[in-house]
């Protein structure tokens, strides 16, 4: 119990918070005050919980699937997949878009609410890739729907989409300090 | 080898690649006998030929007993029509829609015969060889399209 009484509070707990949204803060013995706008504090809550939408178009989507599986377990970031777009605050476009599909995707994305985003993963779904001039494809996906993050690779990483994960909780956070 | 029996008994050609070659007008004849020995229809393929402004249209059946596999083959003009096979194998409805949406070949009696790979109100038909390989129609050219961007 004495060991306990040692650890610094302030470093591993406080700080971190400080650091991340606070305007303000005051130290009280046993405990500590904050103040932060709403702004702040909502960004902070979304990009802590980023839910996309359970959704794969090619094989990116094998490499999307692994990042959610055991061994990178995206649920560390707070990244659940949800099986509808209503409950769903990110898009993750894992593949080629073809125009068939460019439908589907513009239906899915305008079925989720508020505040939504979305990674283009690969080269596919940022540019078409080889692809590119193929009667049915879609030269990337953001001629469909605005692109907030593009994940580079074919296919990308585990590691990469976790990467582009965390570029675009940065994003949110960036976006409520203005 | 049942193979062997097939083309005897349908007096069948064959050529250099081991296909068996069969005229379209005895369709029915020719399935009706393969059905027989062959009992699963593994796939439906065709090929174009721009200068003879005809269709390979090719067939491979199995054999679940023992392991085997005969491939037929029939050629027909790009302004006939064949007759379907579903009336033998049920599994040729989307293998033949397949065929009408990327070749364009009409098949007599099929139950559904529809676009299956690209929508509906697509015109022409991708996999014959004078369709140039990034003609689209107007509405779903997503060439000509602006770029999205966030506005916020």
């Amino acid at each position: 119990m004495e060991e306990l009484k040692k650890i610094n509070l302030e470093e591993i707990y406080y700080a971190p918070l400080f650091n991340k949204f606070a305007n303000y803060m005051e130290k009280f013995p046993g405990g500590g005050l904050i103040l932060t706008t709403t702004k702040k504090l909502f960004a902070w809550s979304r990009k802590s919980s980023l839910w996309p939408v359970t959704f794969g178009l090619a094989c990116c989507a094998i490499e999307m699937m692994a990042a959610y599986a055991s061994r990178y377990d995206l649920d560390r970031f707070g990244v659940i997949a949800r099986a509808s777009p209503r409950q769903s605050d990110v898009m993750i476009v894992s593949g080629t878009v073809t125009a068939k599909m460019a439908e589907r995707v513009k239906r899915l994305y305008s079925q989720m609410p508020n505040p939504k985003w979305v990674i283009a993963m690969g080269s596919c779904a940022i540019a078409g890739d080889f692809y590119r001039n193929v009667y049915s494809v879609v030269p990337g996906v953001e001629r469909v729907i605005p692109v907030d993050v593009y994940v580079p690779g074919c296919p990308p990483t585990p590691e990469g989409l976790i990467e582009g994960i965390r570029k675009l909780q940065q994003k949110i956070m960036e976006g409520a300090k203005k | 080898m049942k193979r062997e029996k097939i083309k005897e008994e349908l007096k069948l050609e064959e050529t250099k690649d081991g296909f068996l070659v069969f005229k379209s007008s005895e369709f029915y004849h020719v399935m009706e006998r393969i059905k027989k020995d062959f009992p699963y229809l593994s796939f439906i393929t065709a090929v174009h030929f721009p200068q003879e402004k005809a269709f390979d249209v090719i067939y491979a059946f199995r054999n679940i007993d023992e392991p085997e596999i005969i491939f037929l083959k029939t050629k027909i003009k790009e302004e006939e029509k064949l007759p379907s096979a579903y009336k033998f194998y049920k599994g040729a409805d989307w293998m033949e829609r397949e065929i009408y949406d990327l070749f364009g070949i009409e098949f007599e009696n099929h139950p559904d015969l529809r676009r299956i790979v690209l929508p509906e109100d697509w015109e022409g038909h991708p996999l014959r060889k004078d369709y140039p390989i990034n003609k689209a129609p107007e509405k779903y050219d997503y060439r000509k399209k602006p770029v999205l961007r966030r506005e916020d």
